[in-house]
């Protein structure tokens, strides 16, 4: 493994750190992208359910079945950080991705899998999928059920754009104040009223909410604010 | 998650590093149980931050050990790495580039240890020819074979896509039409260019437009305008999004609004100033870019503008003033600031020490001077301070919030990390400030 700037999880006692947004104990801007290993790092998985079904499809008695678990939303709902997720409960498993333009991957033989981008398949990626027994995590624009289900898939779906609780995403928001952190736990955290209001403008779509954080971040801190407001 | 089992202790935190500079310090383990590993290393790395997709690169690598550690003991191993200073240390609105050093050990069948970063600064004070750090400049092997292949594609296939040829041709002879051809049928022939293409901040940069009017037309007016802005796109294919930031804008006017005249050539000049502490020119990569252009425009009523883009570079400004290396703690300077820490609720005292400091200029490194208003009507000043613009930062060294003027005429100053002579002018009671002016560079 290469060496690389991964700031996750910042726990150094160095105070004097150079950037502008040492001022409130962080390295960065929270809201920034993030690197693959940051995101993975820092994934937070919406549902309870998620987490008994991994366990349940790696149980011995099970690991003949084909078993599947997708996450279906469209961007920025959060499908590659929820199969990041899932990467960290299962160790460094293999994480495929298929991109818009350029040469498409092949299908690994090795389960469980990782495929970000389902609705980008052709029709000899999905031989490879269904052929091997063992599990494999979905992220899709499209709900496959159906399909996966023909076959002989055990399936669980995750519609992430169903309406997130106020508690989940300030979790979610609160993990990226954290990570940015230069003395651990040192800055104020986005409250539940937060992300309620967050909810009720931005909906479920957590990139726009980022977006928006983002933006309200750099623009406190050039006005010298103690610690930004959200509303 | 686990603390990790390595820190990286620096020699010199406080300093900034420019290209080619050494860095030193030490590489501590604490093993908590008996660990074999098998490479121990430090390096220098850089990664980008804010809006865009993230970037990252190492720079100089030493390994240091290979070997077991036993649990409760502790290791030291002194490193001395070398700054490559491509891109430097940036902290802008959607872009910043942040420098580290970081040690990592490679655990054989478990997980590897990573230290957290050791932020330093760097600084540069030239920017290669394309901008991009090194490992992106050379074109690897990959791409040519690409580029073997695509041509080899449209040579054998390119009769296939012939269709698409006249679609091609329609649509850029629209282009053409609109945007090239009906300008310069008010304008007639336009000449434009900018001198030089590659300056440091402060510099002047020169400018000329030349145009033979074909007829005789209104126009709204001839202007320049000289534009800095971050660059920086996150996702990718369809979800892809491109951020701007504007880091500087202005807008010469090189004619007014009036008539061109048929058959008298107009030809115009132009001078601009770039601000001392203008941003430099970056590529790090298609996701995070800072540019710098000239834009030439001429402003017609009702019919398409002419208009050319001239790209230029603005070279990094470097630390401007003063010696390389670490500069020490000035004693008479931890008085000064004890006088000054004494006298915040007595306007008199303050007053006494000020004027007797006046004239004495002290050597300092600043780093992340933010640009602000200048001081209000309550400051106190030991004698009228010079136009310019004003900065605040946070010293470290001597635990002194300083507000800090540039004098207009000081034509480089880099905000990341100036070093070089101060002189105190003043302070701030209520705010606490003290009020400094940059003494021009030496």
């Amino acid at each position: 493994m290469n060496s690389t700037f991964v700031a996750i999880p910042s726990h150094s006692a160095r105070l004097g750190c150079a950037s502008p947004f040492a001022r409130w104990n962080l390295r960065r801007n929270p809201f920034g992208e993030l690197s693959f290993q940051e995101r993975e790092v820092l994934a937070q998985i919406v549902s309870d359910d998620v987490e008994p079904f991994v366990t349940w499809a790696r149980s011995k008695q099970h690991s003949h079945r084909r078993v599947a678990l997708q996450f279906v939303a469209d961007c920025g709902y959060g499908k590659t950080s929820h199969l990041l997720g899932v990467r960290r409960l299962l160790g460094d498993i293999p994480y495929v991705y298929f991109p818009e333009h350029g040469k498409l991957p092949n299908i690994p033989p090795e389960r469980p899998l990782l495929v970000d981008e389902l609705q980008r398949l052709r029709w000899w990626h999905w031989r490879d999928l269904v052929s091997k027994a063992g599990l494999v995590v979905l992220g899709s624009h499209v709900d496959y059920e159906v399909k996966l289900r023909r076959y002989g898939f055990s399936v669980l779906t995750v519609d992430l754009q169903c309406p997130k609780s106020a508690p989940f995403l300030a979790k979610v928001l609160n993990a990226r104040i954290a990570a940015s952190e230069i003395a651990p736990e040192g800055c104020p955290r986005i409250s539940v009223a937060e992300g309620e209001w967050l909810l009720a403008q931005f909906g479920s779509n957590v990139r726009q909410i980022e977006n928006y954080l983002y933006e309200v971040w750099q623009r406190e801190l050039r006005s010298g604010k103690a610690w930004p407001k959200v509303f | 998650m686990a603390e990790s089992i390595l820190t990286v202790e620096l020699d010199d935190s406080d300093s900034a590093f420019e290209d080619g500079a050494k860095v030193t310090g030490q590489v501590i383990v604490r093993p908590t149980k008996e660990t074999k590993c098998s490479e121990l290393s430090v390096s220098c790395v850089w990664a980008t931050h804010g809006r865009g997709n993230v970037n990252t690169g190492a720079g100089d690598k030493q390994v240091l050990y290979s070997g077991t550690w036993q649990a409760g003991q502790e290791y030291n191993y002194k490193f001395e790495l070398t700054i490559s200073a491509w891109p430097p240390t940036y902290f802008g609105n959607y872009l910043n580039v942040e420098h580290a050093v970081t040690a990592y050990a490679k655990i054989p069948w478990a997980f590897d240890h990573t230290s957290p970063p050791a932020e330093i600064i760097v600084v540069a004070d030239k920017s290669p020819d394309d901008l991009a750090p090194k490992q992106n400049t050379q074109l690897g092997i990959g791409n040519v074979i690409g580029w073997i292949i695509l041509v080899a594609i449209l040579a054998i296939f390119g009769m296939m896509f012939l269709f698409l040829v006249p679609i091609i041709l329609l649509v850029a002879a629209i282009g053409w039409f609109f945007f090239s051809f009906l300008p310069k049928s008010i304008t007639g022939k336009v000449s434009c260019d900018v001198q030089p293409k590659r300056l440091k901040p402060g510099q002047m940069i020169k400018g000329n437009i030349s145009l033979n009017p074909k007829r005789t037309s209104r126009i709204n007016g001839i202007r320049y305008t000289v534009l800095g802005e971050e660059v920086v796109a996150s996702g990718s294919g369809s979800n892809r999004k491109t951020f701007r930031h504007e880091l500087y804008k202005t807008v010469g006017e090189l004619h007014p609004s009036g008539h061109l005249q048929r058959g008298q050539p107009l030809s115009l000049e132009f001078e601009h100033a770039l601000p001392p502490e203008s941003a430099p020119s970056m590529k790090i990569s298609a996701d995070n870019e800072i540019a710098w252009k000239v834009e030439l425009r001429v402003d017609i009523p009702r019919w398409p503008d002419w208009s050319q883009s001239i790209p230029i570079v603005i070279e990094p400004p470097g630390f401007v003033v003063g010696a390389a290396g670490r500069i020490e703690k000035d004693a008479w300077l931890v008085k000064v600031c004890e006088q000054i820490e004494a006298s915040w609720e007595n306007a008199e005292q303050m007053q006494l020490v000020l004027s007797a400091i006046v004239g004495h200029e002290f050597e300092v490194q600043l780093t992340d001077l933010e640009s602000r208003e200048a001081p209000g009507e309550d400051a106190i000043f030991s004698s009228a301070p010079p136009s310019g613009k004003w900065f605040e930062t946070f010293n470290d060294m001597y635990d002194l919030f300083l507000v800090v003027l540039l004098p207009d005429g000081i034509r480089e100053f880099n905000t990341i990390a100036y070093r070089g002579r101060i002189r105190i002018i003043g302070c701030v009671l209520e705010e606490g400030e003290v009020l400094a002016e940059i003494v021009s560079s030496t």
